[in-house]
């Protein structure tokens, strides 16, 4: 299928959707609208049909199901997952097609990702993110020119040369274009530049247009309808033109307006107003997670929404937090989310500690821990103890849990006898990692918090010497750390 | 489930000495077509981008160079006379940020009478909360990085007086974490780049005694990564940028001698661009001017002598803070 095509498929079963007698389409429509929006990845507007899918269809129609449960893999990311449930069925012959794209679009993206993101990999996860077995998965490896290492089956990609060598859109290059962060320098040809330039020249006219008519049209008592969808699709490119989402939300203030003067008040349509923008936010934040414009827009809705669904916003927040779990837009929206649906601190104590056990070495989980306030009594800060402490020993390089060990120390209820039982533990971790700068680190902590006689300031001293030999770059500091004594 | 360490390798031919020269190229040119893409395509940050450039020409002593009336009158139309507030450019709405990056290029040139004072007060004073924050503009949104903006913007001015400064500090203090760091919000999780807003901030309330110093230093020290480089949080990439954030607020701690000094100066030296001068945010990327301003400013607090004196408070020239009589406090043993 070419792109034209598929656009123009997507729009005819967009509208007979929406065309649709007593607004139920026919089983055949929402499964392959469904499936095209795998194709296109959209995952966001597969997410929207599949609610809007009458629970009726869905029974009578198994093979929905199985359409969806491929979008949710890919949701998920679960590259295995999305190869099972693409192959385990027989599809129909309104899906087959499509979902045999969807299929190849879904390997070569990730053939993309590999070799944009590896240096080297071993075979099998490539073979399971390609869903190919090994050896023709080892074959087409060759073919691509990447080496593969028969006996440590190890595979090293060879990095894409050329800037639209992707499956990137070209709003996503732009974006790329006009953030300052990670753009690798690629060799172009001049051929390639007077092109690149042609095209740049296009798309710098047309966003100033864009900017112009929005400008112009901006009106504190009504709005350009034109205006507010160009709008959109500026913000989608470049979530990151600040004075544009304040348009928006101006538009929003005097929808909100209207409905109040309103005889009959008209709250769906306003509540529908509501959740295009938020659709808006999620497709901007889809492209840039990290747009603080967007994400306090979606913020800014809510909290006008007249029917705001916090639960939703709640299971998104997970759904992101899953997808980056370092992203900090996503640990604060869920700060705001959880004050708002009241989610008991216990639950969340819960959570921080579900994902602290998912990935000791994530610093945000501990972060968040920390806030929990949960260092209250013996208790707790034995129970944190332990929990650092299995940490800081499954994988002693990794840094975050240190920090965390260092405030547990820190706190007033930790008992003598639990310091001794670590720095016990801590002289046998080191004798199975002797290398460990951090380790001696703790050991400082502690014995710093202890009588500070003779023998421990000799202690003391041979271990800042040992950390300066381990750590050069910090010598400065642990000469300090020792001059006080 | 060990992770590896995220860092990046410098290659054996990075550069090793300041190309001083062609940074001055890079930087003059930047602005200079209207019509190139990358430039065009980021209006709505422009203020901000001709402070990181207009800075950065200056630390290599070339403000001569810079059609300063030219730049003044710009950013007179970028103010809304409604606010006070300036926008990014013409057309673009008051914020904040820019507010103060017109401000301290106006402070720069010793023309700060070009605009309306009593505006620019009017307006930063308006976006002060009940709990002491600040919101970037009238839409609500609170950080941190606001809290600077305003403090900086103000002391500038010398109007310091017209917030409410205890309610201000209050809310910084509240966003201190368990590892001594500062956020952007209360108990959002720290990042080198909000830490260093926060001791700026407390910098110019002479309110760095509030600070853990020592744990917060150390987890600054930490920042530094096998290559020479600083992230800006545990487990990620090394960024010129974090050269910048870290350095200044290990400055602020007096505690700069707490990393390695010339292992971070091979790291910046390595992020330039030997073809068209500017620094990147990594060795091999594509250079723009505001890792430019802060890869000089970092090699500045570094004691590269070519480069003129940053003032570690205000990321301006040290001679400019001295002609307007402002001493930002820095701990010192």
């Amino acid at each position: 299928m070419v792109s034209s095509d598929i656009i123009k498929l997507t729009e005819d079963l967009e509208k007979q959707e929406l065309e649709a007698q007593n607004g139920i389409a026919t089983p055949q429509v929402y499964e392959q609208l469904l499936a095209i929006y795998l194709y296109e990845n959209d995952l966001c507007n597969a997410k929207y049909l599949w609610k809007r899918i009458p629970a009726s269809v869905k029974a009578s129609t198994p093979e929905l199901t199985n359409v969806w449960t491929v979008a949710q893999n890919m949701w998920k990311r679960d590259f295995p997952g999305i190869y099972k449930a693409l192959n385990s069925v027989t599809w129909s012959d309104s899906v087959a097609n499509i979902m045999k794209q969807v299929q190849d679009r879904v390997r070569s993206r990730s053939v993309d990702l590999i070799a944009q993101a590896y240096s080297s990999i071993t075979l099998d996860t490539v073979s399971a993110m390609t869903g190919l077995p090994p050896d023709i998965c080892a074959a087409a490896c060759v073919e691509r020119g990447w080496q593969v290492e028969a006996d440590t089956r190890m595979v090293h990609p060879v990095r894409p040369i050329s800037e639209t060598s992707g499956q990137t859109s070209s709003e996503d290059q732009l974006y790329k274009l006009t953030d300052f962060h990670g753009r690798i320098k690629v060799r172009t040809t001049e051929e390639q530049n007077l092109q690149k330039h042609k095209e740049q020249q296009k798309k710098l006219t047309a966003y100033r247009m864009g900017m112009k008519q929005i400008l112009a049209t901006r009106d504190a008592d009504s709005y350009n309808k034109d205006s507010l969808a160009l709008s959109a699709q500026l913000l989608t490119i470049n979530p990151d033109i600040y004075t544009l989402w304040n348009y928006r939300k101006e538009v929003v203030l005097i929808e909100i307006k209207k409905s109040y003067q309103d005889e009959v008040a008209d709250d769906q349509k306003l509540i529908h107003f509501f959740e295009e923008e938020l659709r808006l936010t999620e497709q901007c934040l889809l492209s840039n997670p990290k747009s603080y414009g967007s994400w306090h827009h979606r913020y800014w809705i809510l909290n006008h929404h007249t029917k705001p669904n916090w639960q939703r916003e709640f299971d998104l927040c997970n759904k992101y937090v899953s997808l980056d779990d370092r992203n900090f837009h996503c640990w604060d929206f869920r700060r705001l989310i959880v004050n708002k649906i009241g989610i008991s601190l216990a639950d969340e104590i819960a959570f921080s500690t579900e994902r602290i056990n998912i990935n000791f070495s994530n610093y945000s989980s501990w972060h968040y821990r920390s806030t929990l306030q949960i260092l209250n009594d013996e208790n707790s800060v034995a129970n944190d103890l332990i929990l650092v402490q299995n940490a800081v020993f499954t994988d002693p390089i990794d840094t975050s849990a240190w920090f965390y060990l260092r405030w547990v120390l820190s706190h007033p209820g930790i008992t003598k006898i639990q310091k001794e039982d670590l720095l016990n533990a801590l002289e046998q971790l080191q004798e199975l990692e002797p290398e460990c700068k951090w380790i001696i680190m703790a050991k400082c902590w502690l014995v710093k918090q202890g009588n500070l006689e003779k023998d421990a300031i000799c202690r003391l001293k041979r271990y800042y010497t040992e950390l300066i030999k381990l750590d050069p770059l910090r010598e400065g500091h642990y000469k300090d750390c020792f001059k006080v004594f | 489930m060990a992770t590896p360490i995220k860092d990046v390798i410098l290659k054996e031919n990075a550069p090793t000495t300041i190309l001083f020269d062609k940074h001055v190229e890079f930087l003059r040119e930047y602005g200079k077509n209207e019509d190139n893409f990358e430039f065009g395509m980021t209006d709505y940050l422009r203020i901000s981008g001709m402070y990181w450039g207009l800075t950065a020409l200056e630390l290599l002593n070339q403000t001569h160079s810079t059609p300063q009336d030219e730049i003044v009158t710009y950013i007179k139309n970028c103010q809304d006379p409604e606010s006070g507030g300036i926008g990014a450019c013409l057309g673009h709405d008051p914020h904040l940020l820019h507010t103060l990056s017109a401000v301290q290029i106006l402070a720069m040139y010793d023309k700060l009478d070009a605009i309306d004072v009593e505006g620019v007060i009017r307006y930063v004073v308006a976006l002060q909360q009940p709990d002491g924050s600040f919101t970037g503009d009238k839409w609500g949104e609170v950080d941190t990085r606001f809290s600077l903006c305003a403090v900086a913007t103000l002391s500038l001015l010398k109007r310091l007086d017209a917030i409410n400064a205890e309610g201000a500090v209050r809310f910084v203090e509240s966003c201190m974490n368990f590892d001594g760091g500062f956020g952007s919000r209360p108990l959002s999780e720290s990042h080198a780049g909000l830490v260093y807003c926060c001791l700026g901030f407390l910098s110019i309330m002479n309110r760095l005694d509030i600070v853990k110093r020592d744990v917060l230093a150390w987890w600054l020290c930490e920042r530094q990564l096998p290559s020479g480089g600083l992230n800006g949080r545990p487990e990620k990439l090394p960024d010129v940028c974090y050269s910048w954030w870290v350095l200044s607020s290990l400055t602020l701690l007096g505690r700069l001698h707490w990393i390695s000094a010339e292992q971070l100066k091979r790291f910046i030296l390595a992020c330039q661009d030997t073809e068209t001068g500017g620094f990147a945010d990594r060795p091999g990327d594509v250079p723009d001017p505001y890792h430019s301003l802060f890869a000089l400013a970092a090699l500045s607090l570094l004691g590269q002598h070519e480069i003129k004196t940053i003032n570690p408070t205000y990321c301006m020239p040290q001679h400019v803070i001295d002609r307007m009589q402002l001493s930002p406090q820095i701990l010192r043993d």
